[in-house]
């Protein structure tokens, strides 16, 4: 629970810290962008409202979270449930399996229409097996 | 793998979000657990049985293939 707390007053910190450079980070977007498009402009005003929103509202849950034991308990709770973890890892690797073969058919189906798309998705696939054996070698040498 | 955690929980009148709140755990997980739909695992399965006073071989029972040259 302490480490777990810990987590929690660094999340707040690095949350803090990019509230604090975000403005610098848009004037310095928005100097790269002026006099490009309205639309990389908008782009970038977006990008960085929704970005300072969500850091905003990180801010704010994590502090009332740290300042309330029974919410932080119950966070912890969620966060470190052995069967949430095991659905989750589940989910990821039947999710990932699935993907893998539709990306596959879709690599099929796709080189009787177009090339460019048919590569496309087979770099992809390919990208994502190299991703996918290079973790579970990590993690066989971890392990 | 079956396990007695209803039982005990049941004759000492623990509830489950109490069990649960002591394992650190979610109340679906007890849930779960008691049906047999999860096996927890060692570490679980060890605070589970200090709970309970007893051993982790007394609480969860395990048959056939999870034992040694089960069938």
């Amino acid at each position: 629970m302490k480490e777990f707390r810990k987590k929690y007053e660094n999340k707040l910190k690095i949350s803090i810290s990019i509230c604090l450079t975000m403005p610098i980070a848009f004037f310095a977007a928005q100097f790269f962008v002026k006099g490009g498009s309205e639309f990389s402009q908008g782009l970038v005003t977006g990008l960085f409202s929704a970005l300072m929103v969500t850091t905003i509202f990180s801010i704010v849950s994590t502090y009332v979270i740290l300042h309330d034991d029974e919410k932080l308990k119950k966070r912890y709770i969620e966060e470190t449930d052995e069967r949430n973890a095991e659905i989750a890892k589940k989910t990821t690797q039947t999710a990932s399996l699935i993907s893998l073969y539709l990306t596959a058919i879709a690599v099929i189906i796709s080189g009787f229409f177009s090339e460019v798309v048919s590569i496309t998705l087979a770099v992809d696939m390919i990208v994502g097996v190299i991703i996918t054996v290079a973790v579970g070698t990590y993690y066989k040498k971890k392990m | 793998m079956k396990n007695r955690i209803q039982e005990l929980r049941k004759s000492r009148k623990v509830t489950q979000q109490e069990l649960a709140d002591v394992l650190c755990v979610t109340r679906q997980t007890i849930i779960s657990l008691e049906n047999g739909k999860y096996n927890a695992s060692l570490t679980l399965a060890h605070k589970a049985a200090q709970f309970f006073g007893m051993t982790i071989e007394e609480l969860f029972i395990f048959e056939g293939d999870e034992n040694l040259g089960g069938k």
